[in-house]
Parts: C-alpha cells; structure tokens; sequence
C-alpha cells in the first residue's frame, strides 16, 4: 500500500507544486537564486526519492517552499550551487524528521538548520548533516523537549562538543603580535 | 459492494493528517499513512454499511467528495462507542465473575482502558485490547469499535443467561472441568452451562439444578443416535431455543440467535462427548 500511495500522491502534486516554486522564484530573485522548470522537476524528483529512503509520505503542499524561502537569503547558497544545496538541504531534512521520529515540526527544525548552517557550518551540509543533527536528533530521542520552548532556536549550545573560541590562545597569539 | 478505490480517498487521508500533525508538519512516515489511511477506510465502511447511496457525482463517472461519507461513518463509529459504554455500563453495575480471574480481569480491568485509550478519529480500527476472555459467539474477524461493541453486546447477553441460575451451581459445573478454574480457566464460562443446561433439558434433568446423574448420559446419546453433525446441531439448536424464550424479559434482546449460534460447536462437543460417555461441558 505505501509504495502506491506514494506513487498516487507524487501524480497528484507535480503540477501544482511547479506553480507553487514558480512563485517562490519571485521571492528568491532578489537574493539572485533563481530555479528554472528542469531544476524545479529535478528538485521534485531528488525529493520523491528522499520521501521513499526515510519512508515517508507528504500530503499536501509540501516541504520545498519553505526549504527555499528559508534559505534563500543565506550568504553561503549562490545560484551556481543552488540547486545542488536545495536537494541535500531537502535530503537532509527528511533524514532528520526520519531520525528524530516526528518529534520536531516542520519549522522548529527549518529554523534549527538554518541557524547552524549560518553559523558553526560554515555553509557546510555536510556538517549540519553528520555532526550538528545527529547530535540534536540523538538529545530529541532520549527524551529533550526543549524545542518547544526555543522552537529550534539557540539550541546548538548546548549540544556543541568542540570549544569554538579558546581566550588563551587567542591572547597568546595577540600578545605576540602586538606586544 | 466497494464503490471507491483508495485513490479516492486520499484527499480526506490528507485533511486528517493535517489534524493528525496539527499542521505543524507536511510529512508523516508510511507507518502514519497507513494507519490514517486504515482510519479513513473503517468510517467509510461504517457508511456503507448503513446501506448509504453513492454521492451522485460518483454514478455520473465524476470526481466524489469522500469527505461528508468520512464524516458520517465517523459519527456512527462515535455512536457505536457511546452504544459501548452504556452496554459496559448496564453490565458492571451487577457483574458477578463467579470467581474466575481471567473473566473479571478482562472485564473488571481491560474494558475500561478501551474507552480511555481507544482513538476513533486516528485509528478506530485498533480496539486496543486482546479479549483474552473470549466471548461464546462473536466474530474475531471484526476490528475497532465494531469488534468492542459486539464483544459487549455477546457477554451482556451471556450474562443475563448465567444469572438465571444460583451462583453455586455455575461454579460448580466450572469446578466439574477444572478444579483450579478460578485462576486456570481461561475460556468461556457460559458455553459450559449453556451446554450442560441443553444436557439437562434432554435428560428431563431440572435445568436450574445443572447437574446429571451417571445413566443420563446413555439416554442423551440415544437422542442423537445415527444422526450426523447437522441434524445433532438443528436438535440442539430447538433445545436452546426453547431455553432462550424462558430466559425473561431484563435478558437483553437477540439473546436467542445468540445463544442458538453455539449449537454447531456443541453439536461438535457431543458427538465427542457421547464417544467418550460424558458430558459434552466437560469437554
């Protein structure tokens, strides 16, 4: 039953959800991120794949618009990697709703990749994936609730295992600059 | 007969796991789906059921709104469970479990987690609990609010039917089968008195009394003697129906058919019972 409701559901949505990025196009112009026709099919069709590797189903409009609108003002995406950031970034979010076992909405972990793609990622999926989501996907499974209260927000914090500004050094290699 | 295919429906699969996620998340995994796809097919079956006609746009070959039949097997699926509780209700204010813990555990304990826990509007076809009290005559093939329903409705009726006879005499024929049958028994109680009262009937025995004497069981023999499986089960079917019509009135209605359903398998149990000279309740 699930691989054809899948299959169902996939014919229904591909036409309106082309008029759905053709509007967010608009949007994203002004930050010079443009998709065309063939990118948004091929963004589609890396989505339906991802939807069947974590097993799981969207009924109505999807994920795509708000993954677009939410990144497109990141100073790490440009047009020349856009489409390839947007399919890993949708990848990574189906892996983590998968991981994570519905424990997060939709937009309290839009807003939690978002912020550490922007900071400690350094633009960097492949760190928001293996070390920042992990990690907030293994503290959701054992019971965290805090993300109702942050709403995804200034979570890494505490998550973080690496010390990101040692003052030690940072004074040594002043002083040896300047003294 | 179906009408729909699932494609139809999904449209209202999609509006439930919008109120399944309170909107808060555009996917859900196929575990999900498919129980809220499971949930959609059990209320419009409700609705069949009733015999509904077909939206008109579905005769004319057009695209159906599956919505409004969703909602109204919904609606009968909340009204089988408020028909639940008041049955569970009417039974546990005088429940006597004649001592036997599988019974009262079932009943005492198990049902009332049902009305706690069971969600008609995500999963009505998950009744939650396993009945590990079987009931004498009802399907095992049903889910839901429809299996819990007429699992109450069977022991109501069973119960009405025990209560006609002192409570020794019930424990004593449970007694007859298992000695430890308070904590060991674990099937049903009814058929056993059910049965033995047929026997009595048969042997010109007092039915309250339940009870046999040795030579009773050669002349209960000689009643079924060379008949086959379906005519000892039409004899025993007019005994207890003929018990069923003096059972009085406070005995829920459909106490008949339901009674008169266990006659095949004690038909079954006797022609053993009459092999082995003995009562077919023993068996």
């Amino acid at each position: 039953m699930d691989g054809n409701l899948l299959m169902m559901l996939q014919g229904k949505r591909q036409q309106e959800e082309l008029a759905v990025l053709e509007r967010v196009n608009e949007d994203t112009a002004q930050f010079g991120l443009m998709l065309t026709e063939d990118d948004a099919r091929a963004l589609m069709a890396s989505r339906n794949e991802s939807l069947a590797r974590y097993q799981r189903v969207e009924f109505g409009r999807g994920i795509l618009d708000k993954l677009i609108v939410a990144f497109c003002d990141s100073q790490y995406i440009e047009q020349d990697s856009y489409l390839e950031t947007l399919e890993e970034l949708q990848e990574i979010f189906y892996a983590f709703k998968h991981e994570a076992g519905e424990k997060l909405t939709d937009d309290e972990l839009l807003a939690f990749m978002k912020e550490q793609f922007e900071s400690v990622c350094f633009g960097s999926t492949e760190y928001l994936r293996d070390t920042c989501l992990e990690r907030y996907a293994a503290k959701l499974r054992g019971g965290y609730e805090g993300h109702r209260r942050s709403q995804g927000r200034g979570e890494y914090e505490q998550l973080s295992e690496e010390m990101r500004w040692d003052n030690d050094l940072y004074m040594d290699v002043v002083k040896e600059l300047f003294w | 007969m179906q009408v729909w295919e699932m494609e139809d429906l999904i449209p209202v699969v999609a509006k439930l796991a919008d109120k399944y996620t309170s909107k808060d998340s555009s996917s859900v995994s196929y575990e999900t789906a498919r129980m809220l796809m499971e949930a959609v097919i059990y209320c419009i079956r409700e609705w069949e059921e009733e015999g509904q006609s077909l939206p008109a746009a579905a005769n004319a070959g057009a695209a159906v709104d599956w919505e409004p039949a969703y909602q109204h097997g919904y609606g009968k699926v909340l009204e089988k469970v408020r028909r639940a509780k008041g049955i569970y209700e009417e039974l546990i204010a005088d429940f006597e479990d004649y001592g036997c813990r599988n019974y009262k555990d079932t009943i005492v304990k198990g049902i009332p987690a049902f009305f706690v826990k069971y969600d008609p509007r995500f999963c009505p076809q998950d009744h939650i609990l396993t009945l590990d009290y079987p009931a004498m005559c009802v399907s095992v093939t049903l889910c839901g609010a429809d299996r819990i329903l007429e699992y109450l409705q069977g022991i109501q009726i069973e119960a009405g039917f025990l209560r006609q006879f002192p409570r020794e005499r019930v424990i004593r024929v449970l007694r007859e089968i298992l000695p430890e049958y308070r904590s060991l028994y674990l099937d049903n109680i009814c058929a056993p008195v059910l049965m033995r009262a047929v026997e009595c009937m048969i042997a010109g025995r007092s039915v309250l009394a339940l009870e046999l004497q040795e030579g009773d069981y050669r002349l209960i023999g000689e009643q079924f003697r060379g008949d086959d499986k379906d005519l000892m089960a039409e004899k025993i079917r007019r005994v207890i129906g003929v018990l069923a019509d003096a059972l009085p009135e406070d005995v829920p209605g459909g106490a008949r058919p339901y009674l008169e359903g266990a006659a095949e398998d004690f038909a079954v149990r006797m022609g053993l019972a009459l092999a082995a000279n003995s009562s077919i309740a023993r068996l």
